[in-house]
């Protein structure tokens, strides 16, 4: 019964950062809804790709194909789907109170949030190489012969999903941290990666559309596509890491300065 | 041990938390008491470094929670049956928090089966019960074989027999010379498992004393008197200084006067006496004495007075 004589503390080592990342790939791959977004994912890259190499084929098809044609339309749906999961991340803990057992456990709020943002990089990069995988896969299988395969073509296929997704988690992940509800968190992504674009075509203001070059969305297609408009791939993946750093910042500050 | 310092918290104008200093021994269960809203779970947040405190301290073993390299080896904690996941299984949950302590995964297992719980291990905490969610709870406290214990309200959603183990758990743990600090607002339950009594009342220190003190200190013991001649009795009685209270026809509750005083007042004034009976105060009765001047809401005053003394 109450048998809590047995001492364990046998082993001092453990706890720390490496504890806390233990613990939350646990927790992220003991829930159901990280394999439902990550399957919804990768239904929606593939079924995407289908539709576009359909669409292809029907406006008379193509002689020369690149190796990253479908990987920025592939992206497109899945980005929302790892929106999801980065913010459960942490909204998902709030949601139920689970956060003040998570931070009776990893009390130093640095350490903790470093460890739900390396295990969130880490899942949206692989899920950002599986995304370019389909994309590749799909494009091989209907255009076989005309697939032209570039170092660079390759490159965008396969890493820049993944460059885009993972900064995006990590910013999704802090304003999680701040807002601490998952509607809001999804939506807010939604505005940013969405509504602030087509706001900007809608208003046709050059200097907002020339602020929302500089948002995500315009980014992704950069990583993804691989042109050189609005910058190049490597100063967009630069400014989507400012974009997952001051993230990260206001989710830390958030969460060192209110109450649990 | 757990020490508070001056410990305050405010949320705008309002104080919750008010200047708390004490002491939480090993070796003992303190019990932790208040009415509603009385600061009680708050004071246990910031001991966790859950809350900030606006001004003051709050140590465990003589360091803030938040410095602690591995608090669940240092301080175990109930806080509410809720705060786990629903997505997850209680095994899953347990092993994560067994990680990130660094703790053998194979401690999962054992508490599991201190609580009672092995069976239902792998299924998601979604769909226990309130019950099954304390236990769980207390699972995740005994993880790290802890030598400090928070529990906050841990007999709440739990069957009677639950209530006793419970009540034995915490026992045990005090034997084994740790730290054990409950709350709870059953009176009761505190006066079967507790040998120490904080009272809170609206965020402010009321008493710090054992159990017996407490209940002792209460408005003194009252007696119970049944005479033919109650009220001629109860006259005299209330001459002496008493407070008498008339229950039935031929009852009367005194206190304030010793039982021997009573019986000897009785006998000088030739009154027949059918009962003559110490009653002890109990710690419910020592504890709403104790609170009734600072309870949050008046209607509960009201209430709580009616059943007077």
């Amino acid at each position: 019964m109450a048998n809590t004589t047995a001492r364990t503390g046998t082993a001092r080592a453990g706890g720390g950062l490496p504890g806390a990342l233990a613990a939350e790939w646990t927790k992220l791959w003991g829930l159901r809804s990280t394999w439902t977004c990550l399957a919804a994912a990768l239904v929606l890259a593939a079924g995407t790709c289908v539709m576009g190499a359909e669409s292809i084929l029907h406006s008379g098809g193509a002689t020369r194909i690149d190796a990253q044609a479908l990987t920025q339309m592939a992206t497109l749906l899945p980005q929302f789907a790892l929106v999801a999961l980065a913010s459960l991340v942490v909204t998902g803990e709030y949601a139920a109170g689970a956060a003040r057992t998570t931070l009776t456990a990893v009390p130093r709020r640095g350490v903790l949030l470093a460890a739900k943002a390396v295990v969130t990089a880490v899942v949206a990069l692989l899920a950002g190489v599986l995304i370019g995988l389909v994309s590749l896969a799909v494009t091989a299988w209907y255009f076989g012969d005309a697939l032209e395969v570039s170092a660079s073509g390759l490159f965008h296929a396969l890493l820049g999903p993944g460059l885009f997704l993972a900064p995006l988690a990590l910013l999704v992940l802090g304003a999680g941290a701040a807002l601490r509800s998952t509607a809001g968190t999804v939506t807010g992504a939604i505005g940013l990666l969405v509504g602030v674009p087509l706001l900007a075509q809608i208003i046709g203001s050059r200097r907002l559309l020339g602020v929302v070059d500089y948002t995500p969305t315009p980014l992704g297609q950069v990583l993804t596509s691989g042109v050189d408009v609005p910058h190049s791939p490597a100063l967009s993946a630069l400014f989507m890491v400012c974009w997952a750093a001051g993230g990260l910042a206001v989710g830390y500050a958030a969460l060192r300065g209110r109450d649990a | 041990m757990i020490s508070l310092r001056g410990l305050t918290k405010r949320y705008g104008a309002k104080t919750v938390v008010d200047d708390l200093t004490l002491d939480v021994l090993p070796g003992r269960v303190t019990g932790f008491l208040g009415p509603n809203g009385a600061g009680k779970s708050t004071t246990m947040r910031m001991v966790l470094g859950l809350d900030h405190p606006t001004s003051g301290s709050a140590l465990v073993g003589g360091r803030p929670y938040a410095a602690l390299r591995h608090p669940l080896r240092e301080v175990g904690a109930l806080l509410d049956a809720r705060a786990v996941h629903p997505g997850l299984t209680a095994r899953t949950h347990l092993t994560a928090l067994a990680r990130s302590n660094g703790l053998p995964v194979s401690r999962v297992a054992e508490v599991l089966e201190t609580v009672g719980l092995t069976e239902v291990a792998d299924r998601r905490t979604g769909s226990f019960s309130l019950g099954m969610g304390q236990r769980l709870g207390i699972a995740a406290a005994l993880l790290g074989d802890p030598a400090v214990l928070l529990f906050d309200e841990p007999v709440n959603g739990l069957d009677p027999d639950g209530v006793r183990w419970v009540r034995r758990l915490m026992r045990s743990l005090a034997a084994e010379g740790r730290t054990v600090f409950v709350s709870s607002h059953l009176m009761s339950e505190m006066q079967a498992t507790a040998d120490q009594l904080v009272v809170l009342g609206r965020g402010r220190l009321i008493a710090d004393a054992p159990v017996a003190e407490v209940v002792a200190a209460g408005s003194g013991h009252a007696v119970r008197v049944r005479s033919p001649q109650a009220s001629l009795l109860g006259g005299r009685l209330a001459a002496e200084g008493a407070l008498v209270e008339q229950g039935a026809a031929d009852e009367l509750l005194v206190t304030g006067l010793s039982a021997e005083r009573i019986g000897g007042l009785a006998h000088r004034e030739g009154v027949v006496l059918h009962e003559l009976s110490p009653r002890p105060v109990s710690l419910e009765e020592a504890y709403l004495e104790l609170t009734a001047s600072s309870v949050e809401y008046s209607a509960a005053t009201a209430d709580r007075n009616g059943t007077g003394v």
